[in-house]
């Protein structure tokens, strides 16, 4: 059934959005506890666990997000379970994204010197106070402009959802072109709100880091 | 006419005069040295003889030629016109050969095999003979210099300029550059120097200039000028450079 | 629940895969030079080129930044044959690729370029050498060198992103996995193998990338 492409179709676009919004949190939040985790274990004093992490990252960043979407979602179906692609797509995406973030906050912690764990030691903190008390603070202004700049990557990215059905801005663009015949203006309009979205986080991600450098 | 000529030139950062109607000439085969304070507009000066500070008032001619006329040709004019920096600005991935032969090769159209030879020969002025395949990385302060002065040398300019080419060397490293110099100065060779070695500018210079506050302030010749200083500033500046 | 892993009907359809791979393979090679070139080029005219020139640049590369690659793909596959351009699958694969890799390679290369420092120009400058001369001989291979870090990750991850063209039908590695599931219905097993070939493409490229940092960049 062919009908006109008309306003309501953008209206229901950009209604669409709130989900790419909802997984784009939920990824967030999921990648930045399994990122925490992972930066964590990358830093760690004792070898084996910087393994793990470094391990992690190594499979993560060098498998296909879209790998991960079908594996939690048609794959774990085979035992028994009905995957929601809510759930497929929560989980995938804090797989990718915990890498991503973690990685980016590890760097972050790396970045300050040496010097200054020693100079907490040096004042009697245990390990973890010297991470709590002088490291992360510091790490944190570091970690402020590219985690903005991972943000971007992430909405971006959630559009992959789309292919196992969740129903987000790019698959709702697929739905409103198989029942208008429009993809040039569906896509073009689907392209311009992720543009709203994401060029401002650009801008800011890059505003933030030349104040960064402008302050050091 | 002299080799280089500077008239009334004015040099301005937005509202910032840093030169203020400058006029000086030097003759072929002179030797001038320019010292100043940090900020008086003397490497500035220097920087507008071959071009690369653009002015905003007066004219500066080398060898006749226009620098500061849009239609002259600064390629041309820089291959006759050496300078080097205060920070050697070697290129950090190119071997010494490479370096001194890269402008002769690209610019001149010179022949590999005689680039090789050219290369040679100007490190051999500088004493670097042997250093040819090292890279700046593997070189001390002082030999970057000096391969930065034979890289300029294989140009064959007609004048050297050179811009505080020992402030950023360790004490121990500044005689063997300056005994490069002085080698040139006894070939005839026409050399700028802005410097803060007042002892090497009273042996070598025929003629010292004062800049201050983006004017010459005093000129003359090398040895009575730095003698006996006729303004107050430049007595104020030899004395808190001399000790 | 019991499954028992049979991985023989999926490897029985090894053919497929290599096909896939090879596409995969192709398209990846391809679009990691015309990225380089497209970089180099772009950035270029992005740091050194008259206004004219830096503001269309600019703008290509924000739009391409800033929205999905599949949306991209999708956009070029299906939406520009209604405005008379129509490709195939491979080559809208190629084009879409293209210009995202584009985009991102301008931005890290300008990076490398905005670093050199001024002082490299001007000696360059200062021994007679051209515009294009400096920036052939004194710029160009510092800045890759600083920016190949940077560049080799892009293109690994574009190796990976390559993965949506199964989603216009181009039948590369993910497309054939998705075959190979609706024959022999054994979808973790495939997507397993699909992943774990992709991780080693991943690692292959990287040592590549090593490799070729030695051979170009490293001396002595």
């Amino acid at each position: 059934m062919i009908r006109e492409l008309s306003f309501i179709d953008v209206l229901y676009l950009i209604a669409a959005t709130r989900w790419t919004l909802a997984l784009t949190a939920i990824a967030f939040l999921g990648g930045g506890l399994v990122g925490l985790a992972i930066a964590l274990l990358r830093v760690s004093a004792w070898a084996p666990l910087r393994w793990l992490g470094a391990v992690y990252v190594l499979v993560v960043q060098g498998t296909p997000l879209l790998a991960w979407l079908f594996v939690f979602f048609f794959g774990l179906s085979i035992f028994g379970f009905t995957v929601s692609p809510w759930i497929a797509a929560a989980a995938s995406y804090s797989i990718y994204a915990g890498a991503f973030l973690g990685e980016i906050w590890r760097g972050c912690l790396q970045a300050i010197p040496r010097t200054q764990w020693e100079a907490g030691a040096s004042l009697g903190l245990g390990l973890t106070q010297q991470l709590r008390y002088i490291i992360v603070p510091q790490a944190l202004r570091l970690a402020i402009p590219p985690t903005v700049g991972f943000l971007v990557q992430l909405i971006k990215n959630t559009s992959l959802a789309a292919v196992i059905g969740f129903i987000e801005l790019t698959r709702e663009g697929q739905l409103t072109t198989a029942t208008t015949f429009r993809p040039f203006t569906v896509y073009l309009i689907v392209a311009a709100i992720y543009f709203a979205l994401c060029f401002p986080l650009t801008q800011v991600s890059r505003r933030l880091e030349r104040r960064l450098h402008v302050a050091r | 006419m002299s080799l280089v000529e500077l008239t009334d030139v004015v040099k301005r950062y937005g509202t910032h005069t840093v030169l203020n109607g400058v006029s000086l000439n030097v003759e072929r085969g002179e030797i001038i040295a320019i010292i100043g304070r940090s900020g008086s507009g003397k490497s500035t000066l220097l920087r507008c003889v071959n071009g690369l500070e653009p002015i905003q008032g007066g004219t500066v001619t080398f060898d006749g030629t226009i620098v500061n006329d849009p239609g002259t040709d600064l390629r041309k004019l820089r291959q006759h016109v050496g300078i080097v920096f205060q920070s050697f600005n070697l290129f950090p991935h190119l071997s010494v050969e490479k370096n001194i032969t890269l402008a002769p090769k690209v610019v001149k159209h010179v022949p590999p095999a005689e680039a090789r030879q050219l290369a040679e020969a100007v490190l051999r002025k500088v004493g670097l003979a042997e250093k040819i395949d090292a890279y700046p990385d593997q070189l001390s302060g002082g030999q970057q210099q000096r391969v930065a002065i034979a890289r300029s040398l294989a140009m064959q300019p007609v004048v050297m300029l050179f811009d505080e080419i020992t402030s950023a060397l360790d004490p121990e490293l500044v005689g063997e550059v300056l005994k490069v110099l002085e080698e040139m100065a006894r070939d005839g060779m026409t050399m700028m120097l802005v410097t803060h070695e007042i002892g090497f500018a009273r042996k070598v210079a025929n003629r010292v200039v004062f800049m201050h506050e983006g004017r010459i302030w005093e000129e003359g010749p090398a040895a009575a000028t730095l003698a006996r200083p006729r303004t107050p500033e430049l007595e104020t500046f030899l004395s808190a450079v001399l000790h | 629940m019991t499954y028992s892993f049979q991985f023989r009907d999926v490897f029985a359809a090894w053919e497929f895969l290599l096909d896939g791979l090879v596409l995969t393979l192709e398209l990846s090679l391809v679009t990691m030079v015309a990225g380089l070139v497209i970089g180099l080029a772009g950035a270029a005219g992005r740091v050194y080129g008259p206004a004219w020139i830096r503001r269309p640049i600019a703008v290509y590369v924000e739009t391409i930044r800033n929205t999905p690659l599949i949306v991209q793909l999708f956009l070029i596959f299906f939406g520009l044959p209604s405005a008379g351009l129509k490709f195939d699958a491979n080559t809208a694969a190629f084009i879409a690729l293209s210009i995202n890799l584009g985009a991102y390679s301008i931005e890290i290369i300008r990076a490398g370029l905005e670093a050199i420092p001024r002082s490299q120009i001007e000696a360059g400058q200062s021994l007679g050498l051209s515009g294009l001369q400096v920036f052939r001989h004194v710029i160009v291979f510092p800045a890759l060198k600083l920016m190949y870090p940077a560049l080799a990750s892009q293109f690994v991850l574009l190796m990976l992103a390559t993965s949506v063209v199964s989603q216009i039908s181009a039948q590369d590695l993910f497309h054939m996995a998705s075959i190979i599931q609706s024959r022999t219905f054994r979808d973790f097993e495939v997507y397993i193998l699909v992943a774990a070939a992709y991780l080693a493409l991943a690692m292959i490229f990287r040592l590549l990338f090593a490799g070729l940092y030695q051979l170009v960049f490293a001396r002595r």
